[in-house]
């Protein structure tokens, strides 16, 4: 976790140098395709494991429920705090 | 974007099943971590070059820092009652939640702790997670929720989501979706290990 604070740190300092600078305009192209491969390279991990592919069927249902209700209750506990930053 | 990412999992998944040699797969792993970097590199260089950069972080609110706080309960109260609905033990079902989105760490953990069944659910869950967060933040963004739209994304909003956020909000909140996900990502081994381990 450290070196991607890091990079993160180094980007922040390096923006501001480069400010203003024609580099700038091409950076949010990099970072959509930068995540594009991760995801590309999550699905082939996924893909490739038999194992997690033969358990879709038996448990995709269990992790789906697992899914959607810690979202929900992350956004919903979490409303609070945004309406009181409202007012 | 988010057809973008969406196709570039579903390609991906394709592509390790019916393409790509099994041999392959290990080196993926290096190349997720030289993307990241770049990923946190290009988001930092976003943000450095913004105007008012320090104006801005000094007009987060002091209460915006508790996010992470109501995130990881939320999260934890959702999957306490999937557990519920679904017959697992609920301290396990805790322990799935607490991946917070971060798949390959909880899965391991929990395979572990807690024996295959569970660490198969907890990978999936938080791959599910993942790929429901792409599509759901721009959304949330636009119906006007807030930090809130921040919150599905988990542990992964200081890297994957966080291309997400960057891309429909403003940098202040970047920023704290940064910190959210830094913050996360800390609890994220602690909580798996203290729930998976009962």
């Amino acid at each position: 976790m450290q070196p991607l604070i890091l990079a993160l740190l180094i980007g922040l300092l390096c923006g501001r140098l480069l400010k203003g600078s024609s580099l700038i305009k091409h950076i949010p192209a990099v970072v959509l395709v930068s995540v594009a491969l991760l995801l590309l390279i999550m699905g082939a991990k996924i893909g490739g494991n038999p194992e997690v592919i033969s358990s879709l069927p038996r448990l995709g249902g269990k992790a789906l429920t697992f899914a959607i209700l810690s979202i929900a209750g992350g956004i919903l506990l979490t409303l609070p705090l945004q309406r009181r930053n409202n007012t | 974007m988010t057809i973008l990412l969406v196709s570039a999992t579903i390609g991906g998944v394709l592509l390790g099943r019916f393409i790509m040699p099994a041999t392959v797969l290990p080196y993926l792993s290096q190349y997720a971590l030289w993307l990241l970097l770049i990923l946190l590199f290009g988001i930092g260089i976003e943000l450095g070059s913004s105007d008012s950069l320090g104006k801005r972080i000094l007009s987060i609110k002091p209460r915006s820092l508790l996010l992470p706080i109501t995130s990881a309960l939320g999260t934890l109260l959702g999957a306490g009652i999937a557990a519920f609905l679904l017959g697992v033990r609920i301290p396990l079902g805790l322990g799935i939640g607490a991946g917070f989105g971060w798949y390959s760490l909880s899965s391991l953990l929990l395979a572990e702790l807690a024996g295959p069944e569970i660490a198969a659910i907890a990978f999936l869950a938080n791959v599910i997670r993942e790929l429901i967060a792409i599509p759901l933040i721009p959304w949330l963004f636009r119906q006007n929720f807030g930090l809130a739209a921040i919150t599905p994304g988990g542990a992964t909003t200081m890297d994957v989501t966080l291309a997400v956020v960057s891309r429909v909000t403003d940098e202040e909140t970047t920023l704290i979706a940064f910190y959210h996900g830094v913050v996360l990502s800390v609890l994220s081994p602690l909580l798996v290990t203290l729930f998976g381990g009962r």
